[in-house]
């Protein structure tokens, strides 16, 4: 009996942690990590989504393994294990990329892929990894990767609209485009705005639930 | 540093007078634009002004600030400011984007008035200065006697355009003007920045009203007078050279509007001296080697960035220049 409420215990715990990064304690609006990729390259839908799909390829694996294998190294070691394995599962992610989905995107891409590599993955999958239980590391990065997801295809799809007038490449039928909004500064703004939406919405849950709880007592 | 902290907490009456200044200048510059072109920059300025408005009060209703924030005035300015930037032809729809840019951008997240920390007519032409410069930049021709037509986008293969002066010395050419037609504001350019004797008697009138401070305007204009004298425009004589560029671009109209600011100037009498010259040089710098032709909007913003440092800074210099002296006349008693 007892057991299964500590199991119990932990699926909550680890999906808290999954839900905590994704969402409610957004890695790049809340924490922000990962700027760089959404500021420097996220001015087309189909450009977010190959960045999101590159950080959930080498982003999990690595933490799986830097939870197996982080206790039994010691410390010194793990940074330079975790950027040789990020390194070699990026030279793969890029193969695939450039081989078989589309040279172009590689072409526009080539320069940031890297950068994931000792972007947003270095603090959260060396530090926390190694010290947690596999099963909590996959859903955190998991978790991390969907948030990043969210937030670059969001910013990308809307620079994509307003500098295009596409969406995926598809005309959406507005007339008006500002060019200006391919440079940099327009994803700070945006993700300004994001990040204020979102703990707007934070306040207005936990006050929602502050409320309940106190009608209940 | 003194109790006064910005316009907003002064008393009412102040600031509404500093904004009823700012409005009269802007309606007299818009004046004498009409005069020379028709009523097509009046046009512009009222839909900039009633553009800034309309999202002021959208703001105000989404921040859930009483509605009657919008009547203070600092959203007219603002929008009058960005109407007076724009070319005298310029579509409807671009002195739209911008204010809105401006308001709702630059403006509203911040706080509101008396909270921004980038000016925010500055942050609106800066972008679109940066999306459409070809819409700003062309200007209608200022021998052509006809009035521009009042459509909301005009057919620009009708109007006869002319080559601006900073245009002119961006390519590296001398323009052929004389001095006095530089005085009279007989050039083409934006709305608001060619009556050149009307700006600087507008800027006298506001240091009279003590709208805008002397500490930032006269370091300002003496800084561009001395940059231009020892870096004269190819070997041009220097009083030429300084009424060039006091002409051309925004450089004289920013020295009345958009440095003075006083939300996102510094307070301290130092700082304002300090902030006045270097946007000078700033200014300067983005007209001689910038980009686009009109590159001050980004110098605003730039220094605007700055002034809180500039401001702390100078009032701890000044705090301990003169505290030191009192301690060592202490001392030497």
């Amino acid at each position: 009996m007892r057991k299964k409420g500590n199991m119990r215990r932990e699926f909550w715990r680890t999906t808290h942690l999954l839900v905590e990064n994704a969402v409610t304690n957004n890695i790049v609006l809340i924490q922000a990590l990962g700027l760089c990729p959404i500021i420097a390259i996220s001015t087309t839908l189909q450009n977010g989504v190959v960045m999101a799909a590159c950080t959930a390829a080498v982003m999990i694996p690595l933490s799986l393994v830097m939870a197996l294998l982080g206790n039994v190294m010691p410390k010194w070691l793990r940074p330079a294990v975790y950027a040789i394995l990020a390194s070699l599962l990026l030279v793969g992610c890029s193969f695939i990329l450039e081989r078989y989905i589309s040279t172009e995107l590689y072409a526009g891409l080539h320069h940031f892929i890297p950068l994931i590599a000792v972007n947003l993955l270095y603090a959260r999958t060396v530090g926390f990894s190694s010290i947690m239980h596999p099963v909590a590391t996959v859903m955190d990065s998991v978790g991390s990767t969907v948030g990043f997801g969210l937030v670059i295809c969001a910013v990308s799809a809307i620079r994509e609209v307003l500098a295009y007038g596409t969406l995926w490449s598809i005309p959406v039928g507005t007339d008006f485009t500002l060019p200006g909004v391919t440079a940099p500064f327009t994803a700070f703004i945006l993700l300004a705005f994001l990040a204020a939406t979102l703990q707007w919405t934070r306040q207005r849950i936990s006050a929602f639930f502050r409320r309940k709880g106190e009608d209940e007592e | 540093m003194s109790n006064k902290k910005g316009p907003y907490l002064h008393t009412e009456a102040r600031v509404s007078r500093m904004v009823f200044d700012m409005i009269l200048a802007a309606v007299v510059l818009g004046v004498f634009s009409a005069v020379t072109y028709g009523p097509r920059p009046l046009l512009v300025m009222a839909i900039s002004l009633i553009t800034a408005l309309a999202c002021e009060t959208v703001c105000c209703i989404i921040g859930r600030r009483p509605l009657r924030m919008v009547l203070d005035g600092t959203a007219a300015v603002t929008g009058l400011t960005v109407g007076l930037l724009m070319s005298p032809m310029v579509d409807t729809w671009v002195p739209m984007v911008g204010t809105a840019f401006a308001i709702v951008v630059a403006k509203a997240p911040f706080g509101g008035t008396g909270r921004n920390v980038f000016n925010p007519a500055a942050a609106g032409v800066a972008l679109l200065t940066y999306c459409f410069p070809q819409q700003m930049f062309t200007y209608p021709s200022i021998q052509s006697q006809h009035a521009l037509p009042m459509e909301l986008i005009l057919d620009k293969s009708e109007v006869v355009t002319e080559v601006s002066l900073a245009a002119q010395l961006k390519t590296g050419a001398i323009p052929s003007i004389d001095r006095l037609d530089i005085l009279l504001g007989n050039y083409t350019g934006a709305i608001g920045t060619t009556a050149f004797l009307i700006l600087l008697t507008l800027t006298c009138y506001l240091m009279v009203r003590r709208t805008v401070s002397p500490w930032i305007v006269i370091p300002y204009f003496a800084t561009l007078a001395l940059i231009t004298w020892l870096f004269p425009l190819s070997s041009m004589n220097p009083v030429n050279s300084f009424l060039l560029q006091l002409g051309s671009g925004y450089v004289l109209f920013a020295g009345v509007f958009l440095i003075n600011d006083p939300v996102t100037a510094p307070r301290f009498w130092l700082g304002r001296l300090v902030y006045g010259v270097l946007s000078a040089a700033l200014i300067l710098l983005m007209q001689r080697v910038g980009r686009f032709e009109a590159g001050t909007c980004f110098a605003i913003l730039l220094i605007n960035a700055f002034a809180p440092i500039i401001d702390r800074w100078s009032w701890h210099g000044w705090y301990r220049l003169t505290h030191l002296r009192q301690k060592r006349e202490e001392v030497l008693e």
